[in-house]
């Protein structure tokens, strides 16, 4: 039986600088950007700890927005509810390369929706959201059953509910 | 949160509180709030294309039922937790 990986939130003791996944964006992000979104509230950004207690082995950030239809002919728009959802947004998934192949984007993944799900029990929140940065990381997403948008195939979701109902 | 204000800004807002009828601190904060709430909103609100809203709305109205994947991964994600 292994240890089963820490998820934590991103903190001064981690060592930002020495992660590297396949995507510099995804790299830069971390090293430039997450303290600031972490203070600012835009974001909250968890790290899975790699062999030392300072490595970061894999990251996710997550934030909140709410989902709006545009305008549409009155007739329609009376039959229709309408009302903005709020959903959570898993906005980067990464994983360094020194720790792939041990499913840890997978375990980023779930630890991300267990806390939306843990979340939306004090907070209506309906869906997560996650944005893909290439084809391959959406079909990653795409495994899990999540639904790709019509006019973004890189912007999927999955209901909380299919998280619940899965277990989780 | 203190502010710098050259004399025409300041005389400005001490007329348009006075006409509120609040003080000048009420007068600012509440209008600052009501713009940054703008700001806020026009930032997080997403406004989806007819066919996205379509698709999102009927999942989360009949949401899918979760795949042999989803289930396997939550089942590992569970044991590694000793959940």
């Amino acid at each position: 039986m292994t240890e089963p990986p820490r998820i934590e939130p991103l903190g001064p003791r981690h060592d930002r600088a020495s992660f590297g996944c396949a995507e510099p964006a995804l790299d830069a992000y971390l090293m430039r950007q997450a303290s600031q979104d972490i203070r600012r509230r835009i974001a909250q950004v968890f790290v899975l700890v790699g062999d030392t207690p300072q490595a970061i082995a894999g990251y996710y950030s997550l934030s909140a927005e709410s989902f709006d239809r545009g305008e549409l002919p009155e007739a329609q728009a009376k039959r229709l509810p309408h009302y903005p959802v709020p959903a959570a947004i898993l906005g980067r998934l990464a994983v360094d390369q020194v720790y792939q192949g041990r499913r840890y984007g997978e375990a980023l993944l779930l630890d991300a929706a267990r806390r939306v799900l843990r979340a939306s029990e004090a907070i209506a929140m309906h869906a997560l959201i996650v944005d893909a940065k290439s084809d391959a990381a959406a079909r990653f997403y795409a495994r899990y059953g999540f639904l790709p948008f019509a006019t973004n195939t890189r912007r999927l979701f999955l209901p909380l509910e299919t998280f619940a109902k899965a277990g989780l | 949160m203190h502010l710098r204000l050259d004399l025409r800004t300041k005389r400005t807002l001490e007329r348009a509180a006075a006409y509120e009828g609040k003080s000048v601190t009420d007068f600012v904060l509440a209008t600052a709030t009501a713009a940054a709430e703008r700001v806020v909103e026009r930032r997080e609100k997403v406004v989806l294309p007819q066919a996205d809203w379509d698709l999102f709305f009927r999942a989360l109205v009949k949401p899918p039922p979760p795949n042999k994947i989803l289930k396997a991964a939550v089942r590992r994600f569970r044991d590694r937790r000793g959940d």
